[in-house]
């Protein structure tokens, strides 16, 4: 039995399924043909690691709504690659444009900021590593916890003490903030240089963290500035 | 109403029987599995990523829902002939179309219910927190369900089920991207904006309904964003019933 | 045509052609005239695709006419009202598959607007007519032809319908079960409901239906009662005497010897249509006058011999 109407021609619909299908294919041949040349005309050693992962507000528009789950394949990537290099040269060029990614994405990705900066900071780039966090403070400028990453970056890390204090002092008056969060804004402003403070610092963000990379950074970094106190 | 509520409760027994909502096991499945294989590896974020995944699996699993219902609600009960014995009964074309689709809005209603609990009970099984955001992303999941089940409808009034389909994950496509359809519409040319403008307002705003997704993520969403959805939501599903009601209407069942 | 009984469904030059895009036009009805009286039980006839399956759609509405009309029950053909009152049996009975015969009668009935009390009596009478008891909680999928037919019959009578339309009822049931559907068919009649029926088995026609009409390449090429339609030269009947012929059957009015064997004791007679009590008193009056009947019939063919025969002669445009 065939039901008449309003229908198009099943000759036709299937016309323009298979028309689809074979675009489709089509262009992911193209698409795979490119990339091969591509390949083979640039040598593997040049090429930038992840060159071709996209931006992150590209991501977010093309999420389809799922911008925090892109966001959280972004960061996943960023840990694999972390890790890798980590055991490998330590040396992170990518990571930039990969914590760019996903804070794009995603600026509500709080654990990305303070992770992303302290990689950074491992592989020399301070100043992005501080406009990171600077990024997350603009995304969640209500969220005590951004402050105090903030300020205890510039404090245990860029060593500049009054920016130190004045982002500290932001996150204490800021609903929900930890009992300590004032006493280390009192403290960062005229302690500052504090051996003791930063390791109290460095205690405080590896105890609050679920970031187990973060803790073990965190105990590096209370065992260096404990052999230096020792040597001092 | 009594056609209405018989026809919808039968579609949605026809479904259950069906054993469709066995899907839920494939859902908790996959959505454990990935959970477990990605939270050691998700450096202290495997909530968020338990969630992502899972919302996001809700959002496809819903979809693939209503392109499974839609293909059943007419074309279907045409070849199975069972709506020779539906038609030739004292109800309204009206009547038939309401009561499928709301049989098809209990079915979807019913697995993202089911969906939404099982993600719970996942986060909750992996020590993680649960989130009252849940509840609005069952809020705006279901009022974008909705809108795809009169889509579906009123496609597979007009075209077989293979092009309905296609149309149907198309305007979900286009409906999620519908805010950046429009800015790149603006950028044309003043007639091509105009005509481009004018067709992609069409498309239903399934941005308006992934705001669930914010609020899940602790985002607080006003009381009008609710309503607006809403709004839009009933106003979109009944233009869309009435398209459908105008196909079946001239419809013949040779 | 039906005579002066009220007309419960009737066709009035009614046309179907079904399009398909710019191709060219089907012919499944050509201005076919019909009508249906109270009581009757009508049988459709006709090879496949004749059109039998379409007029029935045309009358619930499920097609539309592309000229001609007709009336059902008193109302525009497909006219919602009037399907209150008409019962319908598809072709393929097929229905829900994961739904239990119980619930496939109870959603019929709410559709015909029963509930309650009334619907559960309705759906107990609809299964007890049909012998459906036994099937009641089983899924469709699981019943086999017979009880689908069954159950689709079943769920045709659920709005104690005044008109039934049965597009082949009688189609793959065992012998047995197609004894069942004639006698509800009977049943059915004697209760005064209309119905029309199609079928190609044209022997269980011949049991069931008041008057056929046959359909050839959408055109209604004959319609009447069976004795209309099946008497030869006029009808009447056929005598063969053994032994010497009686005085009765000589002066019979109208009687004819067609021949005779005398050496034999032979002789074959026809004679004009007579009506039941003229048939027992010619055939006592030769028993009674001591003459020997070797055989005594109607002159009528059979259903199936009239059906070949029109389905074989020439259509009016090839005779032209």
């Amino acid at each position: 039995m065939r039901a008449r109407g309003w229908t198009a021609p099943p000759l036709l619909a299937a016309a323009g399924v298979c028309a689809l299908l074979a675009a489709a294919g089509l262009s992911a041949l193209l698409a795979a043909q490119a990339a091969k040349r591509l390949e083979a005309a640039s040598p593997p050693r040049g090429r930038p690691e992840l060159a071709f992962f996209p931006s992150g507000r590209g991501l977010a528009e093309a999420s389809l709504g799922h911008r925090h789950l892109l966001a959280d394949l972004a960061w996943l990537t960023a840990i694999q690659y972390y890790g890798e290099h980590r055991r490998g040269d330590r040396r992170y060029p990518q990571a930039a444009h990969l914590f760019r990614v996903v804070t794009d994405a995603d600026p509500g990705f709080s654990g990305a900021y303070l992770f992303g900066a302290l990689i950074l900071a491992e592989n020399g780039e301070i100043d992005e590593a501080a406009a990171l966090l600077a990024k997350g403070v603009r995304a969640r400028p209500r969220d005590w916890r951004s402050w105090f990453e903030l300020g205890f970056f510039h404090f245990a890390v860029t060593r500049s003490f009054d920016e130190a204090g004045s982002a500290l002092r932001i996150a204490a008056r800021l609903p929900g903030a930890e009992a300590y969060v004032p006493r280390f804004a009192a403290a960062a402003a005229q302690r500052a240089g504090d051996r003791d403070l930063a390791l109290r610092l460095w205690e405080t963000v590896a105890r609050t963290s679920d970031n187990a990379e973060i803790r073990r950074m965190a105990d590096e970094q209370r065992a260096a500035l404990g052999a230096e106190q020792d040597a001092g | 109403m009594t056609a209405i509520l018989s026809l919808a409760r039968h579609t949605l027994l026809d479904a259950l029987r069906e054993r469709l909502l066995h899907t839920l096991g494939v859902f908790l499945l996959i959505l454990f599995g990935a959970s477990r294989l990605l939270e050691p590896l998700a450096l202290g974020e495997g909530r968020r990523v338990t969630l992502d995944l899972g919302l996001a699996l809700v959002s496809l699993s819903g979809l693939l829902l209503v392109l499974f219902l839609g293909s059943r609600a007419l074309q279907r009960e045409i070849e199975r002939r069972t709506i020779l014995l539906l038609l030739a009964r004292p109800i309204r074309r009206a009547e038939f179309l309401a009561g499928k689709y709301l049989g098809m809005l209990a079915v979807t209603g019913i697995a993202l219910c089911g969906m939404l609990a099982l993600l719970g009970l996942v986060l909750w099984a992996s020590g993680h927190g649960l989130t009252a955001g849940l509840l609005a992303v069952g809020y705006f999941a279901m009022l974008e369900l909705a809108i795809l089940c009169a889509w579906s409808l009123a496609l597979t009034g007009a075209a077989g089920p293979a092009a309905a389909g296609a149309a149907l994950i198309a305007l979900f496509v286009a409906g999620r991207l519908a805010p950046s359809l429009l800015e790149t519409a603006a950028m044309l040319p003043p007639a091509a904006a105009a005509l481009a403008g004018a067709l992609f307002r069409m498309l239903p705003r399934l941005d308006l309904c992934a705001a669930g997704f914010e609020a899940a993520h602790g985002a607080t969403l006003p009381a009008q964003a609710f309503l607006w959805a809403g709004l839009h939501a009933l106003l979109y599903c009944t233009a869309l019933l009435l398209l459908a009601l105008l196909i079946l209407r001239r419809r013949e069942f040779a | 045509m039906a005579g002066a009984a009220e007309v419960v469904l009737g066709f009035e030059r009614i046309e179907k052609v079904y399009r398909a895009g710019w191709r060219r036009g089907v012919h499944a009805l050509r201005g076919v005239t019909l009508t249906v009286g109270a009581g009757e039980a009508v049988a459709l006839l006709g090879h496949n695709g004749a059109g039998k399956t379409t007029l029935m759609k045309l009358a619930l509405g499920l097609l539309r006419p592309t000229r001609g009309g007709g009336r059902l029950l008193g109302r525009p053909l497909g006219d919602r009202v009037a399907r209150r009152a008409v019962g319908f049996q598809p072709e393929q009975p097929y229905l829900y598959p994961f739904l239990s015969a119980r619930e496939t009668l109870e959603l019929l009935g709410h559709l015909n607007g029963l509930r309650g009390a009334p619907l559960r009596r309705r759906v107990g009478e609809a299964a007890e007519r049909l012998g459906l008891e036994p099937a009641l909680d089983t899924q469709v999928r699981r019943l086999s032809r017979g009880w689908l037919q069954r159950l689709a019959l079943a769920g045709a009578l659920m709005p104690d319908p005044r008109l039934l339309l049965l597009d082949e009822p009688l189609s793959g049931l065992d012998p047995q079960a197609r004894l069942g559907v004639k006698d509800l068919i009977r049943e059915l009649r004697a209760e005064g409901r209309t119905l029309l029926f199609n079928s190609h088995v044209l022997p269980d026609v011949e049991q069931v239906a008041d008057r056929v009409a046959v359909l050839r390449g959408g055109e209604l090429v004959a319609c009447g009662s069976l004795d209309d339609l099946l008497s030869r030269d006029g009808g009447g009947y056929e005598l063969e005497l053994g032994g010497p012929v009686p005085a009765l059957v000589a002066a019979w009015p109208g009687a004819e010897r067609l021949w005779s064997r005398p050496e034999a004791g032979r002789s074959f007679w026809r004679f004009p249509p007579l009506g039941r009590q003229e048939q027992q008193r010619l055939l006592g009056g030769i028993l009674a006058g001591g003459g020997e009947i070797v055989s005594f019939a109607a002159r009528r063919e059979g259903l199936e011999a009239f059906f070949s025969r029109l389905m074989t002669a020439p259509r009016r445009e090839e005779a032209a």
